[in-house]
């Protein structure tokens, strides 16, 4: 324990940058979304929705609430991704200098996988306190359920997006290695961007939603009703789908340690 | 744990194939509480042979022990029991030393503070500083003092001097000097400085395209060997069999003798040089030209 401790002592020592860099993001990006929604209520974007018309008004207001919301959340998933800590060990070759070190194996992916849940931990309750305080100023309740599993579902895409490149770096021994990383992710993110696209326009259940956006009738509710009907369907998946990533990645981590050098 | 061994690593034919290179069935031994240079050029298997015995990577045959343990199966207890010092600082430059004892005391048993606070106060090295902004001899210092620090019985290091000015090198010696003081510790030291080595080692260890060529006492590998240093005519009449290589120039030939007891009576009018353990390597590296400039 007191072996599990140090290292992850060492990891949130590295890490510290990188969590500082990421908070930043996301409180600048969140301070946007909130000073944005505070004049649509109070300011003086306030007086601009007076003279919309209540319908309009409402729509925009629920649009923003949403955008915001939801990209915030998004920001949040920075928390899930590898944290820069695995390409500074191989820079430094710390990876290594690790292997000589009384580590076992397990000890050294259980740490990768405390800091894996923490994630998963931290991103959320992130996008719900966030959430929270969108609906305190925009007025709009929180719904949590619908919030929840809409999250769960942007983490658990960002997991997929990051997963292989995380894998990547975790096979890497050498600084070039160490760079395929961010190919591997942009590769997935286009291929699993393009098979999404695909598998909505191609299913019955989604094509009229696809049609509609594409053509004139595009609008805010086409957009809310096509993403309440993929939450629908695959939203039981989420919850399931992220444990199961974490899992892999732990006993990815686990082998590939194993593999050491070549 | 097992206390009774001779030799603090044995290395019994160990072969390990790459694309292009080959670490040919090596072989040798450290004796416990002895320091052995292992030496050669460049790409020769050094690191190869030192990440091999670390279990850092595989190897395809052979047998490596550390300690008397078998370096696979005994591997957690072994690496309680040694230090390792590369050629580069592994740690991260937003560290400090402090930073760096915390991680240490919680990954070693045995880690011992006041030892490593002793030897930053030898080697002056701040200890709230960053490493980032520590020259290139306060990192190697740095390492070294992490290295002893948790009583370590065997000490391997990789290149460790390459790069430090010779007073940093020569303090760093005395370190390992006086951490030999303790007949229980052992180490292998890998450098192309044979400078280094002829001033500390007992025992040499010589790799060349993954071969050992040369494995002894460093008193007697110098002794046995020696420069023959021969006019054009007198070097005709030199049986090839008799030396390892032979530099030419205009005058005759500096041809190096593996036995010079054999040679000094087989050819008694000539004069034979002492040879340094640098001059060794190069005549040995060009053995198989045999004659060269």
């Amino acid at each position: 324990m007191k072996k599990i401790g140090a290292l992850v002592y060492r990891e949130l020592l590295l890490a510290k940058r990188f969590y500082i860099t990421d908070i930043l993001i996301i409180f600048g990006a969140s301070s946007f979304g909130y000073l944005i929604l505070m004049s649509m209520e109070f300011g003086n974007l306030a007086k601009l929705f007076e003279e919309m018309g209540e319908e309009m008004a409402d729509i925009t207001k629920k649009s923003m609430y949403y955008i915001f919301n939801y990209l915030t959340a998004a920001l949040w998933c920075l928390f899930l991704n590898e944290n820069g800590t695995s390409a500074a060990d191989i820079k430094t070759k710390w990876r290594m200098y690790g292997f000589t070190l009384p580590v076992t194996d397990k000890e050294n992916a259980l740490v990768k996988l405390i800091f894996n849940v923490s994630g998963v931990i931290l991103c959320f309750s992130g996008a719900v306190a966030n959430g929270l305080i969108i609906s305190a100023i925009s007025g709009i309740d929180f719904d949590f359920e619908k919030n929840a599993k809409t999250y769960l579902l942007i983490m658990a895409l960002s997991m997929l997006f990051s997963f292989f490149g995380s894998a990547v770096l975790s096979w890497a021994r050498t600084e070039k290695e160490a760079g395929l990383s961010t190919v591997v992710q942009i590769f997935t993110m286009i291929i699993m961007g393009t098979a999404g696209f695909f598998l909505l326009k191609g299913s019955e259940e989604f094509s009229p939603y696809i049609s509609a956006l594409s053509g004139e009738d595009t609008n805010i509710l086409l957009v809310k009703d096509l993403f309440n009907k993929i939450l629908e369907r695959f939203g039981v998946f989420t919850l399931p789908c992220i444990i199961l990533l974490t899992v892999i990645s732990y006993f990815l981590n686990l082998r590939l340690m194993k593999r050491r050098y070549k | 744990m097992n206390d009774t061994f001779e030799n603090a690593i044995e290395i019994k034919g160990v072969t390990k194939k790459y694309d292009g290179f080959t670490l040919k069935n090596i072989s040798f031994n450290v004796p416990n509480g002895s320091i052995m240079g292992f030496i050669g050029q460049n790409g020769a298997g050094k690191t190869t042979t030192i990440r091999g015995l670390l279990n850092l990577i595989k190897i395809d045959e052979g047998e490596i022990k550390l300690l008397g343990l078998d370096h696979i199966k005994s591997e957690r207890e072994i690496k309680e029991r040694i230090a390792v010092v590369f050629d580069e600082l592994p740690f991260h430059d937003i560290f400090n030393a402090n930073q760096m004892s915390r991680i240490f005391s919680g990954i070693y048993k045995n880690w011992d503070n006041e030892t490593y606070t002793n030897y930053l106060d030898r080697f002056q090295l701040p200890r709230k500083k960053k490493i980032g902004q520590f020259s290139k001899g306060m990192k190697m210092k740095l390492q070294i003092a992490c290295a002893l620090s948790h009583n370590a019985e065997l000490l391997v290091m990789d290149e460790a001097t390459t790069g430090l000015d010779p007073v940093v090198r020569n303090e760093i010696l005395d370190i390992f000097l006086e951490y030999l003081q303790d007949e229980g510790h052992s180490i292998l030291m890998s450098s192309h400085i044979t400078g280094d080595l002829e001033k500390i080692a007992d025992s040499i260890t010589f790799i060349d395209r993954g071969q050992i060529l040369l494995s002894g006492y460093k008193d007697d590998i110098l002794e046995s060997h020696g420069i023959l240093k021969c006019s054009k005519s007198d070097y005709k009449d030199i049986d090839p069999a008799d030396f390892v290589s032979a530099r030419l120039n205009d005058y005759g030939a500096e041809v190096m003798i593996s036995d010079k007891a054999a040679i000094s009576r087989k050819y008694s009018g000539l004069i034979i040089d002492h040879a340094a353990l640098d001059e060794i390597m190069v005549y040995y590296v060009n053995r198989s030209k045999k004659e060269w400039r």
